[in-house]
């Protein structure tokens, strides 16, 4: 079962490993990112802060929809962690049954205004957000997962 | 040439400083231990910071970094790659007075592996030791 989808450019850190996995009993980190699925050396990084109790599967967007449609891992409790707006944004359209995406981390960057403390956005962010939220996907600010849950639309002005 | 040997403490938040307090208590004044404390003010990337501390090429760096698995480590193993860098994470205070006030001649390698060890072994649940002395003995 897909438990989160969780936009976080720091991918695997502390806020998921030692909050996010016990909370939500996830047995399965899904890191969809094209970089990272083509990096060794980032890998053997990702490896090295994976939770003890979970497995770890480094894939391409492109890979990681037929992963996530697979009825054969429906059986695990599984967390998608995805850099970007954009690679939240194409899940969405591949994957069938997305319900909502958590915004956990988006550091600013040139040509991006910060929208909370640890959330800054483009324009281009936006324009997908916006797609999003027309779609009726819940697009919910959380650090951790006793944070209460901010709606993005909210910081939107 | 060889390297001057020096200590980095990098943590989320206010640890760094705080662990350094508590070693210049124990030890007094320690020369080369900096320290880096991330997303205090600014919820920024000290990716770029640290690499260019790790980029000094007369320094051997002790890095201690707060939790595997933390953004911090990650930030550290990935601006370290190449480099003169050694990397503990998870550390605590024993470690650290440890690391600091060891020998500069002896090869780090061998002080980390010995003294991590040590560390571990320092933290420990005290209560079930608290038993009635033994008075057959």
């Amino acid at each position: 079962m897909l438990k989160l989808i969780r936009i976080d450019d720091r991918l695997i850190h502390g806020q998921v490993a030692f909050t996010w996995t016990p909370a939500l009993n996830i047995n399965c980190i899904v890191v969809a990112n094209d970089r990272a699925a083509t990096d060794e050396f980032l890998k053997m990084t990702l490896g090295l802060a994976k939770p003890a109790g979970a497995k770890l599967v480094i894939k391409t967007i492109r890979e990681t929809i037929p992963f996530l449609n697979d009825a054969r891992n429906a059986s695990l409790s599984t967390l998608v962690l995805v850099d970007s707006v954009k690679d939240a944004h194409a899940l969405v359209s591949g994957v069938a049954g997305i319900g909502s995406i958590n915004f956990g981390g988006i550091r600013a960057k040139q040509g991006a205004r910060p929208v909370s403390k640890a959330i800054a956005l483009t324009d281009n962010d936006l324009t997908l957000i916006r797609e999003l939220l027309e779609k009726g996907i819940e697009l919910e600010v959380r650090q951790v997962p006793t944070d209460k849950k901010i709606g993005i639309e909210s910081l939107l002005s | 040439m060889t390297k001057t040997r020096k200590f980095l403490i990098v943590s989320h938040g206010g640890l760094a400083r705080g662990i350094k307090s508590s070693l210049e208590m124990i030890a007094g004044a320690v020369d080369g231990v900096y320290v880096l404390e991330a997303y205090v003010e600014e919820n920024k990337p000290i990716e770029e910071e640290l690499s260019r501390l790790f980029a000094e090429e007369e320094v051997e760096w002790v890095v201690f970094s707060d939790l595997l698995g933390g953004s911090v480590t990650n930030q550290a193993v990935r601006a370290a790659n190449g480099r003169a860098v050694h990397i503990v994470a998870g550390f605590n205070l024993p470690l650290v007075i440890e690391v600091v006030l060891s020998d500069p001649g002896l090869p780090v390698e061998e002080i980390l592996g010995e003294a991590v060890g040590r560390a571990k072994e320092q933290m420990v649940y005290v209560n079930p030791l608290l038993t009635q002395p033994d008075n057959d003995a």
